[in-house]
């Protein structure tokens, strides 16, 4: 029932007064912190009112495919450190009708409750669900596919990487979970971000978006968290739930640009650097849906895939395992626009023996690359391959470092910063030691939150070693896929797109402002790279657009552009079933 | 996402081992309400394409089906910009008949800034044509607009009888926090300390009498919220332009900070209430306790129609928030345990969450129980 107010006259001095204006708070407690608030614990489904009380708050995932297995992964929320049964099955149909495997593991504190399972003697190029159970609540069911074997004539994967979360949504992600037809996502790393909420994004904070912790993940604990951050991400647990992810990271599942000895962002007072990336390599082994290419060596992931007789897909580790500390940019800060950051092929960063991916990676890729006998051959990995250049001058006029690279280069971070590792792999795509050349490679790059194609050539500005109208000189292709949500470069615009495209004449497409995916569709004839876009990522959105597609025709190794986006398969397999956190 | 848990309490959600797989049901007489919490709807179809005050409507009568809704409560700007000029204005049809009229359920309202204001800025200056809101519970043809005074209590039996379960509190907060001051002899000096401190006095007395299990205060401004408009005692202040300075830096109205509408709450509601519902920033927030207010948890709805971003996503440590969306939260109180979901919207009015059939999905979903 409706209760009246009354009415009574006071002064203005009166009320405040009476209000405790000026003096103590009336009637309030003075303390208020999360241990005045309690989450119900309720066990069981049966007693359960709402889907928060479900374990398995962080979604479900698969990943690292063969022909016969599939990695699959969850993660119980359970009160303190005791072990949890979870079990889980796998069926060719998504209603479950009929099981193909099934089995309970525990999962415990030790691997922060994480479930990991390598699920063998499936079927190749078949599209499974997966579903677990724990504490009487079932998951969300995923959905994930073997790789084909034998002759295979299309695939298509999602290419993704960079998403800070205060930067914005990661509307990316959903978007490629609606593509029904993709074999797999390849993530090519800064999946998290390591940066507290006065770093990095605290500008943006798009939409409220701020990190859990609330400081720089240096422990363990802080790791895990950030992990399990991202894993509630809506978005992101959306494109898990139905897609197999094959991942490597980049710098910032460790901290910013880091290397192998240390990193740019590990500074003093964050502990010894072993000890950190340590964790970090345990944190990921933990939370992401890998499988670990050398059981008990977290830090090895350059691994690869065979997608029968079309893909050899190559993953390498470009950031951490064997590389060199980066050199800083070697230009004097007087040289205006250049000066600071800018560098030449010469001096220390031009030294023979600065290694990128160590020697045992080195050898693993030439195996890799010389003894593949599918058509394509593509490398998923960090950093931009091809040369990116400030000042685009051929290589005969590098009169400081004779035989070395041509022109003033911008970021010592990518293969730029390491020419010669760069020129060994040259030397096994154009055919050494007695090997014939290898064709149909693509590069995958991710790391700098912007678009790019580009053809792949030694000395770019040099016309008589390559023809940037016909691409002739070109040995391979690189797709730059731009991030799900980090910043690239506004301010640049178009204006500073095309005058790095004058200076790099080897560069089809920039767009250093945009963020989204690459679509790479791949036939027998031809490998697509598509640059998707979504419409914002200030807020949740749902556009998107085809910005870009470039294609490089089976033994030609150069780019051409394409009018028209490629075509879906047709009669994907059905999507997994979409519940919510089922109660 | 926006899903800013606070990961502490929800790592424990459950308890690992003792499962009960014999299965007890819980007695259905548990007591049980279910509300919406939603605000700053009052557009209608003014055909601003970022409005989306129908869209939201739709999702609340999904929701409502899914879940089930008792009520919903309506914390203020209910009728944009500047409040109607009658109980026959257009506007009662087009921003509450049109959009939530066939919902079946009670809608308790709140007066907002803009619902008594003689500008597009909601500078609160009118407070008479509040009134007219007062005066349209008589008439309101569904009959499902209730705002018996400009504050007022209503009390809730549960679905099972329990007369008392809960109590809603409904302030009047324009006239204790606006841009610019309203000139009319009942509404300045004198005749506005004793409508404040008269309010004060209900609100006390009705809070102290209260026997409600659950008690719920609902007004327009919040207590502490992340968006522009921010905290009661510094709102609006950092915003560009701040609406509550005038010409160089002399305030346009003394109330405009919100100073004493803040020691307003915390004589009041303040740890008093298990909850505070609030609207006036057009984004959703569900914030922990604030210092200052006790145990009271601090929703802030105002994404019922209009969007905006969260001005300080640290200014106040929250469970859940998210700008450049809209929607509302669903509330379930059952015993002694409240079930808090917040719903939200695409910019093209579709779920942002939604299962495979289409119907919305919460995109934050927390329990809590009850403090003492």
């Amino acid at each position: 029932m409706g209760r009246r107010k009354s009415r009574r006259g006071v002064s203005r001095r009166s009320f405040l007064r009476r209000l405790g204006f000026g003096g103590a708070a009336v009637g309030v407690a003075a303390a208020a912190s999360g241990a005045a608030v309690s989450i119900a614990g309720q066990n069981t489904r049966q007693a359960a009112i709402s889907q928060a009380q479900s374990p398995f708050q962080h979604g479900v995932a698969s990943g690292d495919p063969l022909n016969d297995a599939l990695i699959i992964w969850t993660r119980v929320s359970v009160a303190g450190d005791l072990p949890c049964d979870v079990s889980w099955e796998l069926s060719g149909s998504p209603a479950f009708e009929g099981l193909v495997a099934q089995g309970v593991v525990t999962a415990d504190a030790d691997r922060d409750h994480t479930v990991k399972i390598d699920v063998t003697g499936l079927a190749a190029a078949t599209t499974y669900y997966y579903r677990f159970r724990a504490l009487e609540f079932v998951s969300p069911v995923g959905r994930g596919r073997t790789l084909p074997e034998g002759s295979v004539d299309h695939l298509r994967l999602a290419v993704l990487s960079c998403a800070s979360i205060p930067h914005g949504f990661f509307n990316a992600y959903r978007r490629v979970a609606e593509r029904a037809d993709l074999d797999c996502v390849i993530h090519l790393g800064d999946y998290i971000y390591e940066y507290g909420n006065d770093g990095y994004g605290s500008n943006v904070q798009a939409g409220g978006r701020i990190y859990e912790p609330g400081h720089e993940m240096v422990s363990l604990s802080d790791y895990r968290q950030r992990h399990a951050q991202y894993k509630r991400d809506l978005d992101l647990q959306r494109c898990h739930q139905q897609h197999p992810f094959i991942c490597v990271w980049d710098d910032h599942e460790f901290t910013n640009d880091a290397w192998r000895g240390g990193a740019e962002n590990h500074n003093e007072g964050e502990g010894d650097w072993a000890t950190r990336a340590g964790i970090a390599l345990q944190a990921y082994s933990e939370w992401m849906p890998i499988r670990l290419p050398e059981s008990g060596n977290r830090a090895r992931i350059y691994r690869q895939f065979q997608f029968g007789d079309l893909l050899d897909l190559i993953m390498l580790d470009t950031r951490f395992v064997g590389r060199d500390q980066q050199v800083a940019g070697s230009l004097p800060e007087q040289i205006p626009g250049l000066g600071g950051f800018g560098f030449v092929d010469a001096g220390e960063i031009a030294s023979e023996g600065r290694e990128l991916l160590g020697d045992a990676q080195s050898q693993f890729l030439r195996s890799a690359l010389t003894t593949s006998a599918s058509r394509w051959r593509v490398l998923g990995q960090q950093i931009m391959f091809g040369q990116l250049k400030l000042v685009g001058e051929p290589n005969a006029l590098n009169l400081a470092n004779p035989g070395g690279q041509g022109g003033v280069f911008l970021n010592t971070d990518q293969w730029d910063g390491y020419p010669r590792a760069r020129e060994q792999l040259w030397r096994i795509l154009r055919g050494d030691q007695g090997a014939s050349a290898v064709d149909n490679v693509v590069v995958l790059t991710g790391d700098i939150h912007t678009a790019w194609s580009m053809d792949i050539t030694e000395d770019p500005n040099n016309p008589a070693a390559y023809n940037p109208q016909s691409g002739e000189g070109s040995m391979a292709v690189e797709f730059v896929a731009t991030s799900v949500s980090s910043p690239g470069l506004d301010e640049v615009r178009e204006l500073g797109e095309e005058g790095l495209r004058v200076e790099n004449p080897h560069m089809k497409y920039v767009n250093l402002r945009e963020h989204g995916y690459l679509l790479l569709d791949i036939s027998a004839e031809r490998c697509q790279g598509e640059h998707w876009f979504v419409d914002s990522i200030a807020g949740p959105s749902r556009g998107e657009r085809l910005a870009a597609a470039h294609f490089t025709v089976s033994g030609e190794n150069r780019l051409q552009s394409s009018a028209a986006a490629s075509s879906p398969k047709a009669n994907p397999p059905a999507l997994a079933p979409y519940e919510g956190i089922p109660r | 996402m926006k899903m800013l848990f606070a990961l502490a309490l929800l790592l424990m959600l459950a308890a690992c081992g003792g499962s009960n797989s014999s299965g007890s049901p819980k007695p259905l007489s548990e007591p049980l309400l279910r509300f919406i919490a939603i605000g700053d709807t009052g557009t209608g179809k003014d055909g601003d394409p970022s409005h989306l005050q129908y869209e939201v409507a739709a999702m609340m009568k999904q929701v409502c089906a899914q879940r089930g809704c008792d009520f919903a409560v309506l914390a203020g700007d209910n009728m944009y910009e500047k409040g109607v000029e009658g109980v026959s204005d257009p506007l009662f049809e087009d921003a509450f008949e049109l959009p939530y009229g066939d919902l079946g359920i009670p809608f308790y309202v709140a007066l907002g800034n803009h619902d008594n204001s003689m500008s597009d800025i909601g500078e609160g200056a009118q407070n008479a044509k509040g009134d007219f809101q007062v005066q349209y519970t008589e008439v309101s043809p569904s009959g499902r607009w209730k705002m018996p005074e400009r504050f007022y209590t209503q009390s809730f039996a549960s679905r099972a009888g329990d007369a008392d379960f809960v109590q809603l509190f409904t302030l009047d907060s324009s006239p204790i926090s606006h841009f610019f001051d309203d000139v009319s002899p009942q509404w300045s000096g004198e005749a506005l300390d004793a409508y404040i401190l008269g309010q004060a006095t209900f609100m006390q007395e009705q809070l102290a009498a209260s026997s409600a299990h659950w008690k719920i205060a609902l007004a327009h401004h919040p207590y502490v919220s992340n968006g522009p408009h921010g905290n009661a005692g510094q709102f609006d202040e950092g915003t560009n332009p701040d609406p509550c300075i005038g010409a160089g830096p002399l305030r346009l109205s003394d109330s405009c900070r919100g100073e004493a509408y803040k020691a307003f709450l915390e004589a009041t509601i303040c740890n008093e209430v298990d909850l505070f519902i609030a609207g006036h920033d057009h984004e959703l927030y569900w914030l922990r306790p604030s210092p200052g207010c006790g145990k009271t948890q601090q929703i802030v709805s105002g994404a019922g129609a209009k969007s905006r971003e969260v001005f300080d996503a640290t200014r106040n440590e929250a469970y859940f928030q998210l700008g450049m969306s809209w929607g509302f939260f669903w509330i379930e109180l059952r015993g002694d345990r409240l079930v808090g979901a917040a719903y939200a919207l695409y910019p093209d009015g579709t779920p942002y969450n939604a299962d495979d059939a289409g119907r919305p999905l919460p995109v934050f979903e927390q329990v809590l129980t009850k403090q003492p």
